[in-house]
């Protein structure tokens, strides 16, 4: 696992043109689970015909069905936070992920080329708000737990402990 | 597996009517000056193809069956076989077709997953006897 990106990796990204995919691949654990999730929001080759799936094939098997999702950057001081869109959901996709107790989240970069190798690796996240609808299901994922148990505001990025008399004093006066 | 095209229905595609564009799984850049940087964000696009078929009147409601039943409307996938390719001889590099052996000609055979892409089929008629309609697949990597 590499925290910084290999110098070739940087300049494949950054080159003229680069015939390399970079997917962004998402393991979801829980206790509840039989198997992680592998996810991935690049269709990379048909992984399987019946059912008609694509994804990634790397160390897992990545399903491509997240829609959305930026790899949270690691800023110092701030946490680590993202959100992800699960669509193309299957039916086990939504009741494993309503089921779950206490899921963590792993994201990474790959390059296609090298597909065993994870790229900024960010493990263990936490998911602190969940939307379910008709068509995807919402994570927003961070290294923070957020305060309380799930209130309807939890994927508002707004911090509570930035009020606190010692964060912020000029709010207490 | 995904259902088969109806092998009592002629794959026969009109040679006017047919074109392919090949996947697109490139991510262009424009610059605020100088070429485009260019990338790759995905390798399994599909390809689309546009095409017709000349059907009889028996052939447009196996087709129609076809469609609406086995395919659900144009919802499942289903297998063809490439019309470009399939069935025809392997031809080497000095022009000539490869054989087996035994002096028989080698054959192609390549398969492709369909599926009815954004516009669905479209019928108009030819003559009397005679019905002509427009698809647009799409070829899945």
């Amino acid at each position: 696992m590499a925290e910084f990106l290999p110098l070739a990796t940087i300049q494949e990204m950054y080159k003229q043109q680069t015939g390399d995919v970079f997917p962004l691949v998402v393991t979801i654990t829980d206790a509840t689970f039989g198997a992680p999730l592998h996810l991935t929001d690049t269709a990379v080759e048909r992984l399987s015909t019946e059912p008609l799936r694509y994804g990634f094939r790397g160390t897992y098997d990545y399903v491509f069905a997240i829609t959305a999702l930026l790899l949270p950057d690691l800023k110092p001081g701030s946490p680590i936070a993202t959100m992800l869109v699960i669509d193309n959901i299957e039916a086990d996709y939504r009741s494993q992920l309503a089921g779950a107790s206490d899921p963590r989240v792993s994201i990474a970069m790959v390059m296609g080329s090298q597909p065993a190798t994870l790229l900024y690796p960010r493990t263990g996240l936490y998911v602190t708000g969940r939307i379910y609808d008709e068509e995807s299901i919402t994570l927003a994922v961070s290294n923070r737990r957020t305060q309380g148990h799930g209130g309807e505001n939890v994927l508002d990025p707004f911090i509570k402990h930035r009020q606190t008399r010692s964060v912020s004093p000029g709010l207490h006066r | 597996m995904a259902v088969a095209w109806p092998y009592n229905l002629p794959l026969d595609f009109d040679v006017s009517g047919f074109s392919l564009t090949r996947p697109e799984g490139r991510l262009r850049s424009p610059m605020s000056q100088g070429p485009a940087k260019v990338r790759r964000v995905t390798t399994a696009a599909p390809m689309l193809v546009s095409a017709s078929l000349t059907l009889t009147t028996a052939q447009a409601a196996l087709f129609e069956r076809f469609h609406d039943e086995a395919l659900l409307g144009g919802i499942e996938p289903f297998t063809l076989s490439d019309p470009r390719y399939h069935g025809k001889p392997m031809i080497h590099s000095s022009g000539l077709p490869m054989l087996t052996g035994g002096g028989v000609p080698l054959l192609i055979s390549k398969q492709w997953l369909a599926r009815i892409a954004d516009a669905v089929p479209q019928q108009s008629a030819v003559s009397g006897e005679l019905y002509r309609y427009s698809l647009q697949l799409e070829i899945m990597p």
